[in-house]
C-alpha cells in the first residue's frame, strides 16, 4: 500500500525528525505544523518535553487538534504541569530549551530574519509585518533554532532583507530553515544559509529557482520520502487535516 | 474586602486620554472585547497600549484611532485570520508607532514594572535591529562585576491593566482557568487593574483553594459581570472556537474604515456583547 502525500506531509515529518530523544522542544502561536510534527514524534515514540505558549507542558497527542490555532485547549489538555509563557522565556535563558520551532517571513543568504516590516522606515512601513514573537530573544539562547517556511519562492528567500529581527549566529549549535522544497543550515564558518538538503519531490533547480541568492552547494543531498508507517501515524494523529492549514 | 462590581461604561471610563493600557490574554484568547468595545465608543485619544500578543481589544482601539502607541511581540490573529487589520492599518498610515519587543522584551518590562524597578534585563535578542531602532525602550548594559554585557529594557507600568477571567468574585478575586499569558504579572505592573469576568462566583471558592487565585481583590479597582467577553475571540473552558462570521464582518470593517458601523450592527442583532 502507498500513502499519498505532499508538501504538508513533507514538511510535517521533516519537523519531527528535528527531534531528538531527551529533548526540551517549544513551539508558539500560529504553528500549526510544528504542534503536528510533535505529535508525530510522540506518536513515533520519541520520549522528549513539549512546552507551549498555553502554559501546557506535554499535552495528551492523542487528542487531535480541531483548529489551526496553537493556543487552543487541544494544546493545554492532558498535560502535566502548567508551565507559562513568561517561565518559557526564562527557560529559554538558562539555555535548557533544544529547539525552538519558529517561522519567519524573509530569510536571507547570511542567516538574518525579518518578520517586521517590508519597505518604507519602521514608523512608516510600507508592509507592517506580525512582529518576531518570541524570536529575537529566543534564537541567541536557544540550543536549536529550527524555522519552517511554508512558501519557498523569491519574495521570501531574498539576498538581504530590509530589518533584521533576529539572526542566526555560526556559533550557534545549528540554525536551520526548513521549507516544502529543501533545508538550509548556518554554516559554522562563513555564516551563510548553505542548502544542506533537498526535500523528496523537489530538484535543486526547483530550490535554485524560487531562492535569491546563488546556491553554492550543487550537491547537496536529496531526502527520502517519508517512510509509510511516518504518513499512517500522521494521519492517526492529525484525522483533521490541520497540517493543511498553512497551505492555503 | 470592598464590593468592586460595577457596568462596563463605568469602567471603561476610567480610562482617560494618553494613559498606558495593558488587555489580557493572547491573540484571539481571553481578550477582553467587550470592554474595548465600550471604549472605543468613548473616542479616548494618544491611548498606549502593551502585550506580548496584543489581542482583539488592542486591534479595536487601533482601528478606531484611540491608540498612538503599541509594545508588542507579535500582532496577529493566527493562521485561520491572519495579520492583525487595525495595527496594520494604523502603523502604515504612520498613525501609530510600533515598539516591538520579542513578547519576552514587554514580560521583562512589565515585570521590571512589577517589581517597582526602572528596567530589567532581557536574555537573548543579540544581533536584532529591534535594539537600535527603539532606544527609548531598549539599552545594553555591562555589569562592572564580570564585564558580561545584556540588553535591558525600560519598565512598562501601565495605568490601567484590563483582565478577562473566567470567575471572579465581587471583591475582585480571580481566577484564570487554563492559559494565563503574561497576565498575572501585568495586574502586578499596572496602578489599577480591571476585571472582566464570564462568571461572579462565591467567595468561598477562593478560599477553597487560594493557590487558585490569580489576581487578588486588592490589586483590584472594578469588576463587571460580562458573559461571552472575549467573543468573538475564544476563551478557555467556555468557548474553543472563533467565531468565524463576526471575525470576518470585523476584518472586513477595519480595512473598510467601517468600525463603529460594525459595533452599532452587530451590538443591535445582540451578536457583539
Amino acid at each position: 500500500m502507498t500513502v499519498e502525500f505532499g508538501y504538508p506531509e513533507i514538511l510535517a515529518v521533516a519537523l519531527s525528525r528535528e527531534i531528538r530523544e531527551g529533548d526540551v522542544v517549544f513551539h508558539g502561536l500560529a504553528s500549526p505544523l510544528p504542534m503536528t510534527a510533535m505529535k508525530l514524534a510522540k506518536a513515533i515514540g520519541k520520549e522528549f518535553t513539549i512546552v507551549n505558549l498555553t502554559g501546557g507542558v506535554d499535552p495528551d497527542f492523542r487528542n487531535p487538534a480541531v483548529t489551526s490555532s496553537t493556543l487552543s485547549a487541544n494544546q493545554y489538555v492532558g498535560s502535566v504541569a502548567h508551565f507559562g509563557l513568561d517561565e518559557i522565556f526564562d527557560l529559554a535563558g538558562t539555555g535548557k530549551v533544544d529547539i525552538a520551532f519558529l517561522s519567519l517571513v524573509q530569510l536571507d543568504r547570511k542567516g538574518h530574519v525579518n518578520m517586521s516590516h517590508i519597505g518604507g522606515t519602521l514608523e512608516k512601513p510600507k508592509i507592517r509585518l506580525p512582529g518576531g514573537a518570541g524570536t529575537a530573544m529566543l534564537t541567541p539562547v536557544t540550543k536549536r533554532t529550527t524555522i519552517w517556511k511554508t512558501n519557498h519562492d523569491i519574495r521570501s528567500f531574498v539576498d538581504e532583507v530590509d530589518f533584521v529581527t533576529t539572526t542566526g549566529n555560526p556559533k550557534m549549535e545549528s540554525f536551520r530553515v526548513l521549507t516544502p522544497l529543501a533545508i538550509f543550515e548556518m554554516n559554522g564558518t562563513t555564516g551563510d544559509m548553505d542548502l544542506v538538503a533537498i526535500m523528496p519531490g523537489s530538484t535543486f533547480e526547483d530550490v535554485q529557482k524560487n531562492t535569491g541568492w546563488t546556491i553554492k552547494q550543487l550537491n547537496a543531498p536529496k531526502l527520502p520520502n517519508p517512510s509509510e508507517e511516518e504518513l499512517l501515524l500522521l494521519q492517526t494523529i492529525d484525522p483533521h487535516n490541520i497540517r493543511k492549514s498553512e497551505f492555503k | 474586602m470592598r464590593e468592586k462590581l460595577t457596568t462596563l461604561a463605568k469602567a471603561a471610563e476610567k480610562i482617560q486620554d494618553g494613559m498606558l493600557i495593558a488587555s489580557g490574554g493572547n491573540s484571539l484568547v481571553r481578550s477582553p472585547v467587550a470592554f474595548g468595545i465600550e471604549l472605543a465608543k468613548l473616542k479616548r485619544k494618544n491611548l498606549k497600549h502593551c502585550a506580548a500578543a496584543p489581542g482583539l481589544l488592542a486591534d479595536i482601539l487601533c482601528a478606531d484611532g484611540a491608540i498612538d502607541t503599541i509594545y508588542f511581540g507579535f500582532t496577529s490573529f493566527e493562521t485561520e485570520y491572519g495579520l492583525a487589520a487595525g495595527m496594520r492599518k494604523g502603523v502604515q498610515a504612520g498613525e501609530i508607532r510600533p515598539v516591538e519587543g520579542a513578547c519576552a522584551a514587554i514580560i521583562e518590562a512589565l515585570k521590571a514594572g512589577a517589581k517597582g524597578v526602572p528596567f530589567h534585563p532581557v536574555a537573548g535578542m543579540w544581533g536584532s535591529d529591534l535594539i537600535e531602532a527603539n532606544p527609548d525602550f531598549y539599552f545594553v548594559a555591562e555589569s562592572p562585576i564580570d564585564k558580561v554585557k545584556v540588553v535591558c529594557v525600560k519598565a512598562l507600568v501601565p495605568d490601567y491593566a484590563i483582565v478577562h477571567v473566567q470567575e471572579a468574585d465581587v471583591y475582585g478575586n480571580a481566577r484564570i482557568l487554563g492559559p494565563e499569558f503574561q497576565d498575572k504579572i501585568m495586574s502586578r505592573a499596572a496602578k489599577h487593574t480591571i476585571i472582566t469576568t464570564e462568571r461572579i462566583v462565591d467567595t468561598q471558592s477562593f478560599i477553597d483553594r487560594p493557590k487558585e487565585t490569580t489576581i487578588p481583590h486588592f490589586l483590584v479597582d472594578a469588576v463587571v459581570h460580562v458573559p461571552k467577553g472575549a467573543k468573538p475571540g475564544t476563551c478557555y473552558n467556555e468557548y474553543e472556537f472563533p467565531d468565524a462570521f463576526l471575525m470576518s464582518a470585523y476584518l472586513s470593517a477595519v480595512k473598510e474604515d467601517g468600525l463603529p458601523e460594525f459595533i452599532v450592527k452587530y451590538q443591535k442583532k445582540g451578536v457583539l456583547i
